[in-house]
């Protein structure tokens, strides 16, 4: 494959005489912030080049004079000729603020959805995002993700992402680079990403490029804000939930920046109050509940050189539920401590090297660590005749988590116009706890303690992968993305290999039509154990081992874009095959498996999903936004489970269309509103009886049968909650000041109040009938924000 | 302008108060109609091959809000197929057995694959496959052999003259070689049996698998039958060398009451579907963890239905 590669970009260059490269980063003149997916295009040549994630660009010609057209989406365009006769380095600067009301997008563009190879790929800018209806004003990424087509959510409210049939563990969530293991707080109703402290947002759901590898079903790919170089900022947003602040600025002008940025919620800080005060009549008993989650983002960014610029970021996340209750009897006092927490850290260092006009290189080193923990602590203290404290106490905590060190390096290569190569290898070692239970007990004195530990042991592992893939037009009308990723995984004396081939087109029809195709396969040595019913911190994240092969699918998806005077139309189709799926086996779950083998209770099978996915999108003028409608279908197959027959997977959605409109009234007044329908979800409830007979006592003769009487359902995932479908609106109301720029953001989730199952149960009413509820959680809830910009 | 803005504002407001406040009371739960019951054949055929008499019954399933549940099918027709031709029909209310089901007179049916089809008035026919299991043998040379070493311990005595009689508890360890193949999965059910064949007087006896001993993980309790389950798992050498542990508790008057009682431990060859339908059961009579928590748990079928099973297994009772 490699040598394919080179031979191709070999024979391209050979028709060229001399070339030259001009080269450098394009960023936003009022901030220095890097733009990533500006294009840089020559009209001439009929061809462009648009930005990395770093804002590097780089565009070889033949020599001679050029007008080039720089542009970017809210963005004023920049126009300017060039004599091009030797490499030249050239960073631009782009003004913000003109544009969203204006199509700057123009037919001089490289990055029209048809002239991009890479398909299945989409983004809502950010700007859009923060716009957009909220829980409680609280803005969250993955929600608004979740409203593109193909891209579905788990249940009311929450923040997991199903892409394709495929489940949340499918995705690769990288946080600038640095793959996050949970990204829920709040149980899952909010993601752990602050929208304040993010400059762009990009899911893949097919098509991948070779670059990159590990998950089977989307890459999702944020990137932090690296911090004003000009001149310092802030935004501070006060909602109901939760507070948060943002504050970026140069710690050397035009050479080193930072960011930082902090969100906490106060639902504890406000109800404590409220509950200390209900105790009051009983001062032998106190009660301490407590919710809160945090997270912190910071980012220094320095301009070594003119070619060399570091990175560092992190992240740190934690979501704290629990309550302690402590009551008191005359000389003697009991307490009790129960608890969840959950949290995220990651740490990144990058440097950027620019090794030449036409290469770009990126090395990084990352620590990613996940780590969840529950349990409760009950102890009694009594004082007896000689004063001496006689004590009892009873500890046990289950944790689990994983931790990942990972070094990695990427290089951009343009050799000529019409090659764009890639390559890079990365290695990252995995250091699992799969679920552990420490129990201690100590009855005083005269018993000797109990200290152990309980559960699955440690496993860890070295994951390796190298790519390379090459951006290529070998005639005018047809654009590959052909590539070839690798990867190893190195896991308890076993070694898995994986190659895994990877190839987009674009065909430009006669009249502007982009037909695209992609085939991609993946391979994936990390697997959350979930339970269908319901998604928890308590899901496990294990390795693939000796024993547990890894995921791997193969993805082939087909369609047709085009744009129309600022309207993106997007239409596809895809096919997903599923191997090595793991699912816990019927029965088994998080609570039945406390002191077992995580190993034992699990059973691996396939899974297929296919469907259609339509997207109209306006990106540009007064009113924007999309409409969006997947038809698709979702399957699994376990031998272990429903008598190994095909049953839909439980987030098998046949329709699923969300309208989003964002539109600007005025300069002071924002009005914003989404809808969303979804097929209900394929749920399992016992619904059928039958009477079966089993022989009892062999010993017999046979004809001594024990009849049982058994409810079951009939199949797995055989029914259907009620539809899924909500409205919300919000309208955002903003005053400049001289140095300020203040908001009042009026939202409305669930407008119409449409109760929406989070959770369906067989229960008994109170005439002794059975039922079945649907349990909703978010009836219409309205919320106020204020935001202030400085 | 701004004046608009703000009166739709309000007005939109006020209509939330209104409106969504009303509904806010109702709450959030509602309950919903259970989708209707399609009646189905729910077929039962769980047979020694060996015996003289193979039952098979036939129920109709129901839906849970149905007051009459499941019903027996005395008109069903059962018919056991190979593909050789072989064909034997039974069933209808001439071949109903009250407390037995329908009873078929096994006229030596040959080992093989066979085909099990179910067909009652009003239903949709169903079908079931099986291969039968070998039989199984404690003779040197069998195909099929189970080797087995029991080792009783003194019993131990316990006299309650006031009530003149005697307590009895003995342990006997077992050790177990079972058959394997390599070109199929070999499952065994192990239920130790005794038979208090003393009439007419006050005693009582019984034998269980003692589960205070270090089970074998190859052998997994099936409180169904008051036994267990025995197949490979991994890192295991075959079945070679089970080991368990069975109690026997007897009162009655003396000690040659005890020692008259007749003892054995049943060794039963079944099928992979038959072993994954008792499984099934025992998970769902005796469920772990909490059922939100946990993935829900279905019945294992081989039926075309996707109710009951057509099961096949073969015996051999070993004197302890």
């Amino acid at each position: 494959m490699a040598s394919a590669l080179i031979i191709c970009s070999s024979g391209v260059q050979l028709s060229f005489a001399q070339t030259y490269t001009i080269s450098g980063h394009i960023a936003d003149e009022s901030s220095g912030e890097q733009l990533m997916g500006a294009t840089i295009w020559c009209a001439d040549q009929a061809v462009g080049a648009g930005t990395n994630t770093y804002g590097f660009y780089s565009l070889t010609l033949e020599e001679g004079m050029y007008d080039l057209v720089v542009s970017f989406i809210g963005y004023a365009p920049r126009k300017f000729e060039i004599n091009l006769n030797q490499d030249i380095r050239f960073d631009i600067a782009l003004s913000p603020g003109v544009a969203i009301n204006e199509a700057v997008v123009t037919g001089e563009t490289f990055n029209r959805i048809e002239d991009q190879v890479q398909m299945s790929k989409m983004e809502i800018p950010i700007d859009q995002i923060k716009r957009l209806p909220a829980i409680g004003g609280e803005v969250d990424l993955m929600k608004s993700l979740q409203l593109l087509p193909g891209v579905q959510s788990g249940g009311e409210g929450t923040s997991g992402l199903y892409v394709r049939g495929g489940s949340p563990d499918q995705n690769l969530m990288l946080l600038d680079g640095v793959p996050l293991y949970s990204v829920s707080h709040l149980f899952g109703f909010f993601s752990v990403f602050n929208a304040d402290a993010v400059r762009n947002m990009t899911i893949t759901k097919g098509g991948y490029p070779a670059r990159y590898g590990g998950r089977l079903s989307s890459i999702v790919d944020i990137s932090m804000k690296d911090g004003n170089m000009k001149s310092f900022h802030g935004t501070s947003t006060v909602s109901i939930l939760s507070s948060k602040l943002t504050l970026e600025g140069p710690l050397v002008k035009d050479k080193a920046s930072f960011m930082i940025s902090g969100r906490r919620t106060y639902i504890d800080l406000l109800l404590n109050p409220i509950i200390n005060s209900i105790n009051t009549s009983d001062s032998d008993v106190t009660t301490d509940p407590r919710y809160f989650f945090y997270d912190f983002n910071g980012k220094v960014n320095w301009k070594v050189g003119d070619r060399d610029r570091l990175y560092f970021s992190i992240f740190n996340g934690r979501d704290d539920f629990g309550l302690a209750s402590t009551e008191t009897f005359g000389t003697s006092s009991s307490s009790i401590d129960f608890g969840l927490a959950w949290s995220n850290s990651v740490a990144a260092a990058r440097w950027n090297h620019e090794w030449g006009p036409r290469m770009f290189s990126n090395v990084m080193l990352t620590r990613s660590q996940y780590n969840f923990r529950t349990g409760v602590e009950f102890s009694e203290r009594e004082l007896n005749a000689d004063s001496a404290a006689s004590n009892f106490q009873f500890a046990s905590i289950y944790q689990s988590g994983i931790e990942d060190y990972t070094a990695r390096v990427d290089f951009d290569f343009t050799p000529n116009p019409q090659n764009f190569i890639r390559f890079g290898a990365s290695t990252i070692r995995h250091q699992f706890n799969p679920g552990a239970t420490t129990l201690q007990l100590d009855f005083g004195a005269e018993f000797p303690p109990l200290d152990t530990v309980l559960g699955s042991a440690g496993v860890s592992s070295f994951e390796s992968a190298a790519y390379i893939e090459d951006e290529f037009q070998p005639y005018e009308r047809l654009k590959l993305n052909i590539g070839l990723h690798g990867s190893i995984l190195d896991v308890q004396d076993r070694v898995y290999t994986s190659l895994q081939p990877r190839l987009a087109l674009n065909y430009q029809l006669p009249y502007g039509t982009a037909v695209k195709a992609s085939f991609a396969t993946m391979t994936q040595f990390v697997n959350l154990l979930t339970n269908e019913g319901l998604a928890l911190p308590t899901d496990l994240w294990v390795p693939s081992t000796a024993a547990i092969t890894p995921q791997q699918s193969w993805q082939v998806a087909c369609g047709l874009a085009q744009s129309f005077d600022g309207l993106e139309i997007s239409l596809e189709g895809y096919y997903k095959k599923m191997d090595g799926l793991l699912s816990y086996r019927e029965g088994a779950g998080f609570t039945s498996g406390l002191n077992e083998n995580w190993e034992d209770q699990v059973t691996q099978g396939e899974g297929n999903s296919y469907g259609g996915e339509f997207l109209i999108q306006k990106k540009t003028g007064r009113t924007t936004g999309w409409i969006g409608y997947t038809l698709s279908w979702s399957n699994r197959r376990f031998d272990e489970i429903n008598s190994g027959q095909w049953f839909p997977f439980t987030y098998d959605r046949r329709h699923d269309a969300s309208i989003v409109i964002l539109h600007r009234l005025s300069d002071q007044w924002d009005l914003s509103a989404t809808w969303v329908y979804g097929t209900g979800r394929a749920l399992t409830l016992s619904e059928s009886t039958f009477k079966t007979f089993i022989p009892s006592n062999f010993g017999g003769t046979g004809t001594d049968l024990q009849g049982l009487n058994i409810e079951v359902p009939s199949t797995k995932n055989g029914y259907r909650t009620s539809p899924y479908h909500r409205g919300d609106i919000s309208v955002t109301k903003s005053k400049k000041k001289e140095h300020t720029e203040r908001s009042w953001i009026f939202s409305c989730y669930n407008v119409y109040n449409n109760l929406n199952p989070f959770f369906s149960l067989v229960d008994t009413d109170i005439n002794g009938t059975r039922v079945i509820r649907e349990y909703g959680i978010f009836p219409i809830i309205p919320s106020v924000a204020w935001r202030i910009d400085f | 302008m701004k004046n608009n803005i703000s009166l739709w504002v309000g007005l939109y407001g006020l209509l939330i108060l209104s409106a969504g406040c009303d509904r806010i009371s109702q709450g959030v739960v509602q309950e919903i109609e259970f989708p209707e019951h399609e009646p189905r054949l729910a077929v039962s055929m769980l047979c020694n091959w060996d015996a003289d008499t193979l039952v098979a019954r036939a129920q109709s399933t129901a839906g849970i809000l149905d007051a009459d549940g499941s019903q027996k099918q005395k008109e069903a027709l059962f018919t056991l197929s190979q593909s050789n031709g072989a064909s034997y029909t039974w069933g209808g209310t001439d071949d109903w057995q009250n407390g037995v089901g329908h009873v078929f007179e096994n006229p030596g049916l040959e080992e093989g694959e066979w085909t099990l089809t179910a067909e009652a008035p009003g239903f949709e026919s169903v079908t079931g496959l099986q291969s039968t299991p070998p039989r199984i043998d404690t003779l040197n040379g069998a195909a099929y052999p189970v080797a087995f070493i029991f080792t009783p311990l003194e019993p131990e005595v316990d006299e309650w003259p006031e009530e003149d009689k005697i307590f009895v508890r003995q342990i006997i360890e077992v050790e177990l070689t079972l058959p394997t193949r390599d070109n199929a999965q070999d499952f065994f059910l192990l239920q130790p049996t005794i038979d208090l064949s003393v009439p007419n007087e006050e005693a009582y006896a019984e034998i269980r698998v003692n589960w205070e001993f270090d089970q074998d993980p190859r052998a997994e309790r099936l409180s169904l039958i008051d036994g267990l389950l025995v197949q490979e798992v991994a890192g295991s050498i075959g079945l070679e060398s089970i080991t368990l542990e069975l109690e026997v508790e007897y009162y009655g008057e003396n000690l040659e009451g005890y020692e008259a009682l007749s003892k054995s431990l049943q060794v039963v060859a079944i099928t992979p579907e038959m072993a994954a339908y008792y499984v099934s059961l025992e998970n769902i009579q005796n469920p772990s963890g909490f059922s939100l928590f946990s993935e829900p748990l279905l019945a294992y079928t081989n039926m075309s239905s996707g109710y009951g099973c057509f099961g096949v297994y073969r015996s051999i009772a070993l004197p302890l």
